[in-house]
């Protein structure tokens, strides 16, 4: 596996008497999309904040590319933050073009790659205004291109979809998918489980500063999975071997299956039936919203597998 | 560094297009223009140029007149008349303005009559006639007699230490130039004030912060919004400069004791010596008063307190004149929020020693990059801090020396706090 490009080993942050951040350690590769997650006030932003060298840990060790933070390193960073920002009372093309040239590109190929942007992201028109005059989506569309337009090798987003109507979630996917084809390291943080499933490879779940869950989203899910399978289609489930429960769920069958059972030897009973007629069968695998509640709201034990 | 000259551009050019800036960069010359204007009205000859006549009572003016007198030459000479019904005959006829009676006794009384119709003569006209008198006067004394008596002495002011000559004609605009260059610096102080804590709240307020932070590093950021607040105010300063020398050479024609000014050059190398330091050490401070607090209301109370600091020779102004090498203005010339005012006055009244203004220079240099050291501290202390001002305990943390992390460090720290 290739070096990480983030490694964050047994941080540590307090403010005043909150342990705002507690052990966390994480690595994240290039070619990735991590999702880092965690519910309000979990330490997420603080930790990013100490990643990014904006907070400075109380312990632990952060490294970037192979080493501690550095001015050069940043020119290889994007960053989004929650608190989106930019100067209101100014001109748009005039204010990514500052913040482009901060990050180490020339004028003119900040501007070069401004005007390829602006016009991808529909706001070439709007570059003469301010920033005040644009609506809430086209200022997230302006930080998304800040975050970007130098072409950095770590990205770091926080709610990236907030204000975007379903086209430009859509189009933010694809060019978040598209930057880690190319091999850029994406850190996530969102609260929408959905985007997590669908996008990231790996996740970290932060609670109360601790981190209780941490590895492939695939692996956590199997490790959540209660033993049962979900069939869509018809036959007699009760009577299966192995079969403890057979319980109908809008337009599919939740058979929760006895200790030892196994969904082949099911599979297999199934397949010897007379008369029965199967359309799907799948393992019963929890969405990452219901890992995430079931964590985070019920005893926040995870499986010592997925918290390895 | 690039990025501390980009942050610097940033910050000249955001500023520079603002209408407050730049109604006060013209708003300056504008006052200058007007008071220049005021200078040319109240030096052009104008008003009534009738002469003024006299009765000679006394016999005074039948005699010669000194060598050394000259008649002005902007109003005609006074009119002798034989009696007073004459002199009032050519009053009434609008001949003259008024005439002056000189009567029997005035030798022993030296006090003059004058007679005029509905309003007072001119000053020109007054001027000339006691001119013309005083050159009757002393007509009769030795030559280097009348010299004196009639242009004065001439006084040098030299240094006790014999380092600096200043003539007469320049000592009034030596004491006067400090103050006008202590309002010069007020004005740029509070004017500029404002923009120096905008520039850290303006992060704040628009949640550039974290953006910024993942860009450049708090020092560059913080160097960068004061070299770029220092180029404004330099611009206010030397288009204020600017406006100021136009007006004296284009007043320089009409009035003449401005023709004789000395420029008094020490007061001048003094001010332009520490006024740099002084207002980086101003910006430095203001900086972090604005990275303390969360509303750019707030900031300004502080600020107020931090000008103050900077105007406080102007309440000693007193003791500058009196005891100019006193303790307490010895010490005023080595704090450097008051060094450049006070040394600057001080240079008009006393001769300051080389050692004071060398030692006040060096700490003031050592202030000036400290505050921005500090600003910067304070800044990526409280930079995050929205809704909540950074308190004294704050500040205090911020200013101590960063401990280095290390994991062993870290896993110390867990276990006590698992304890």
């Amino acid at each position: 596996m290739a070096e990480p490009i983030v490694s964050i080993r047994d941080v540590c942050k307090t403010f005043g008497p909150v342990r705002a951040v507690d052990d966390v350690s994480f690595d994240v590769y290039p070619g990735e999309i991590f999702g880092l997650l965690g519910p309000n006030g979990a330490g997420k932003t603080t930790t990013i904040r100490m990643m990014l060298d904006i907070f400075r840990p109380d312990c632990g060790e952060v490294r970037l590319f192979g080493k501690p933070m550095t001015e050069a390193a940043k020119h290889r960073i994007g960053y989004m933050p929650e608190e989106r920002g930019l100067y209101r009372d100014q001109q748009l093309e005039p204010t990514l073009h500052y913040l482009a040239t901060l990050k180490g590109l020339s004028e003119a190929e900040a501007s070069r790659r401004l005007q390829k942007w602006l016009k991808q992201l529909d706001l070439w028109d709007s570059r003469k205004k301010k920033i005040q005059d644009l609506s809430r989506g086209m200022q997230q569309k302006a930080q998304l291109i800040a975050t970007l337009v130098h072409e950095p090798d770590l990205i770091v987003v926080d709610e990236p979809f907030a204000n975007l109507d379903p086209v430009n979630t859509r189009m933010a996917i694809d060019m978040l998918s598209e930057q880690a084809q190319q091999g850029k390291a994406i850190i996530m943080s969102t609260h929408l489980m959905y985007q997590v499933e669908a996008m990231c490879h790996r996740i970290v779940l932060i609670d109360k500063g601790r981190v209780v869950l941490y590895g492939p989203v695939d692996q956590i899910k199997r490790e959540f999975a209660s033993n049962a399978v979900l069939i869509y289609g018809q036959a007699d489930f009760g009577s299966l071997p192995g079969v403890l429960e057979a319980r109908q769920e809008n337009s599919h069958w939740r058979l929760s299956l006895a200790q030892g059972a196994t969904p082949q030897g099911v599979f297999r009973a199934l397949a010897q039936q007379d008369g029965a007629r199967i359309e799907r069968f799948e393992l019963a695998e929890p969405s990452l919203d219901d890992i995430f509640i079931n964590v985070v709201a019920g005893d926040g034990q995870a499986p010592e597998a997925a918290n390895a | 560094m690039r990025n501390l000259w980009k942050v610097a551009k940033e910050e000249f050019n955001r500023l520079a297009r603002k209408r407050s800036f730049i109604l006060s960069l013209i708003g300056m010359p504008i006052f200058i223009g007007v008071i220049m204007a005021i200078a040319i009205f109240t030096a052009m000859p104008r008003g009534d140029a009738r002469p003024l006549g006299y009765v000679d009572l006394a016999g005074v003016m039948a005699g010669p007149v000194a060598a050394g007198y000259t008649a002005p030459d902007d109003i005609a000479a006074p009119v002798s008349f034989a009696d007073q019904a004459a002199a009032r005959a050519a009053l009434e006829r609008g001949e003259i303005q008024g005439f002056y009676l000189i009567g029997e006794d005035y030798s022993q009384t030296r006090k003059l009559q004058l007679f005029t119709w509905d309003k007072a003569p001119s000053g020109r006209a007054r001027n000339a006639f006691q001119a013309l008198l005083a050159a009757h006067v002393v007509a009769q004394a030795p030559a280097d007699a009348q010299r004196i008596l009639l242009e004065g002495t001439t006084l040098n002011f030299r240094a006790a230490d014999d380092t600096r000559e200043m003539p007469a004609e320049g000592f009034v605009v030596a004491i006067i130039l400090p103050f006008v260059i202590g309002f010069f610096f007020l004005m740029v102080v509070m004017s500029s004030g404002g923009y120096l804590l905008q520039a850290v709240t303006t992060e704040k307020e628009n949640r550039m912060v974290e953006v910024m932070m993942t860009s450049v590093s708090p020092l560059q950021m913080i160097g960068g919004k004061a070299v770029g607040l220092i180029g404004v105010a330099l611009t206010q300063v030397a288009v204020w400069l600017l406006a100021l020398a136009v007006a004296l050479v284009v007043i320089r024609a009409q009035v003449s004791w401005i023709a004789d000014i000395q420029i008094p050059w020490g007061t001048l190398g003094i001010t332009a010596l520490f006024f740099l330091p002084t207002y980086v050490l101003l910006a430095g401070l203001m900086i972090a008063v604005g990275s303390m607090v969360t509303e750019l209301q707030h900031g300004q109370q502080i600020a107020g307190f931090f000008n103050l600091l900077f105007a406080l020779p102007f309440f000693f102004l007193v003791m500058v004149f009196n005891n100019p090498d006193s303790a307490i203005m010895i010490a005023m010339s080595l704090f450097p929020t008051t060094s450049m005012m006070t040394l600057a006055m001080r240079w008009a009244v006393t001769a300051v020693p080389m050692w004071q203004v060398g030692l006040s220079f060096a700490l003031l240099c050592l202030a000036a990059l400290g505050s921005i050291w500090l600003a910067a501290k304070v800044f990526r202390a409280g930079m995050l801090r929205y809704g909540q001002p950074l308190n004294l305990a704050g500040l205090r943390e911020a200013i101590r020396p960063a401990k280095p992390v290390t994991s062993a460090q870290g896993a110390a720290a867990r276990g006590s706090a698992k304890v």
